[in-house]
């Protein structure tokens, strides 16, 4: 049997090259816009980090997207199901190279964000002195901040374990009913399986933008409690579809026939 | 001998449609066995039964082993690499194959590149059809597995190197290993066929030696084969 080394190894060589990829057109694109500002004569104090601010979002999403579809893939492609592993290894390499993956594709925008923080430190001194006397203010201290950003983070890191872990239960519970059902009930449970996920995500969404939006009640003992409490909820809802598709995986799900 | 498969009472349903109803098969090791049957018949199903891609009722074995996932280390099966980019190189393909299957030999897996006159520089979706069949029989063959699935492997090869792979398969067999072909060219295999299992009627119709064929009806495989659907050979 092939170790799970192995097979994380496989998994995340190939995403590695398509995240860099991802990374590659964010800094062209980056490059190219402040290269246009320039030439309009539009380049502002603060455009370097404003600008690899704008389009790091994007690259982010994008780099979110193609590692949901790499982990698709797996689950009905011969080239990795074939791979002589139980069926938990496989998920668990799978979740684990996306994971790492993206976090590569974090801690790169951390270090643009850095590069460009210093190319334009002496613009953005007032803001980020600003930034500072704010976490040095008595009800805004370094511990709390420090606790918001790893709060955040964590909170993060949780809803894109459940993001994926959700799009997967819904891509497999799809591809097992296929199997059993007729043709055009596959089509109307397709519908219904797919105006689940779009409630879903918008679900998902709306608590997150009401989790950014109170922010600043974020530092009330209860809250914070409550806060965590949110994290432990989603990591428990992510660890109960990691089980069901592990389940689907063994029982019911084929591979796509050559 | 013994039995590298033992299939028992499998059956297969897809879209509420049997496609395989009760399979009894046993393959014993070091066989080549020719897989036949009409397009339809359920030979890719079997097939993809057996390496655990398709999920049915009913008990498999390979090496008397009845795990699905403890089969995937003893079958080597000619997929289509659907799991690569049309930019992936046929060079990243192998170191694929090479980490992720202990049992990949690199050596005979550049004998076997060399033999097919396979550019291993070149992408995926650089390709013809032909060709990327050779890869995929290249990395099937490179791997030392006790079952050989090989799924219409010469589709799209030209028959010049199909002739020539067809006469050397013997030669990357490993001899206790068993290979099954399913394949439309009857009378090019038949020559190298030990057995025959031929799917008609969502079952097993008829698994017999080749030479029994030969001695028993007088006449060829293909022959055989095709008095099968033509009603000319009393099958019992």
């Amino acid at each position: 049997m092939t170790s799970f080394g192995a097979v994380f190894k496989v998994m995340s060589k190939d995403r590695f090259r398509t995240t860099t990829k991802v990374i590659g057109a964010e800094v062209a694109v980056i490059v190219v816009s402040i290269l246009w500002s320039w030439v309009t004569g539009n380049l502002t104090g603060g455009a370097f980090f404003g600008l690899t601010a704008v389009w790091s979002m994007p690259a982010m999403l994008a780099a979110f997207i193609f590692l949901a579809v790499a982990n698709e893939h797996v689950y009905t492609r011969d080239t990795y199901r074939l791979i002589p592993v139980g069926e938990t290894k496989l998920y668990s390499a799978n979740l684990l190279s996306s994971c790492v993956m993206y976090l590569y594709v974090g801690v790169v925008q951390l270090v643009l964000y850095f590069v460009t923080i210093t190319i334009d430190s002496d613009a953005l001194k007032g803001i980020l002195a600003g930034m500072k006397a704010g976490m040095e203010s008595p009800n805004f201290s370094n511990a709390e901040a420090a606790k918001i950003v790893f709060g955040l983070l964590l909170m993060s890191c949780a809803l894109i374990l459940m993001s994926w872990t959700t799009i997967s239960l819904v891509h497999l519970v799809v591809s097992s009913t296929n199997n059993f059902l007729p043709n055009v009930s596959r089509r109307a449970v397709n519908v219904v399986l797919y105006v689940i996920v779009i409630y879903l995500v918008v679900r998902v969404a709306a608590f997150l933008i009401s989790k950014f939006n109170s922010l600043d009640s974020m530092m009330s003992a209860g809250t914070q409690v409550q806060f965590g409490m949110n994290i432990v909820g989603i990591l428990v809802i992510a660890a109960i579809e990691i089980v069901a598709n592990i389940f689907l995986l063994k029982k019911w799900v084929e591979t796509i026939p050559n | 001998m013994t039995n590298v498969l033992a299939i028992n009472q499998l059956t297969y349903k897809h879209n509420l449609k049997t496609i395989l109803n009760n399979i009894d098969l046993t393959l014993e090791t070091g066989k080549i066995v020719g897989l036949l049957g009409e397009n339809g018949a359920g030979k890719t199903t079997l097939i993809r039964l057996i390496t655990g891609s398709a999920k049915g009722s009913g008990t498999i074995a390979v090496c008397g082993d009845s795990v699905a996932a403890h089969h995937k280390s003893h079958v080597s099966f000619t997929e289509q690499l659907r799991g690569f980019s049309s930019s992936t190189r046929i060079d990243w393909i192998a170191e694929f194959y090479r980490t992720v299957y202990p049992d990949f030999d690199g050596k005979r897996y550049e004998e076997l590149i060399t033999f097919l006159q396979i550019d291993t520089s070149l992408k995926l979706g650089a390709l013809s059809k032909g060709m990327k069949e050779k890869v995929v029989i290249a990395l099937t063959l490179a791997r030392q597995a006790h079952l050989y699935l090989l799924d219409e492997p010469f589709s799209g090869i030209d028959s010049m190197s199909r002739k020539k792979i067809i006469s050397s398969i013997i030669k990357w067999k490993p001899a206790d290993a068993t290979m099954v072909i399913s394949d439309h060219y009857v009378s090019e295999i038949a020559p190298i066929l030990d057995e025959v299992v031929i799917v008609k009627d969502q079952t097993i119709y008829a698994h017999k030696p080749s030479d029994a064929i030969r001695e028993e009806f007088g006449i060829g495989i293909e022959a055989y084969y095709e008095s099968l659907y033509e009603g000319g050979v009393n099958h019992d």
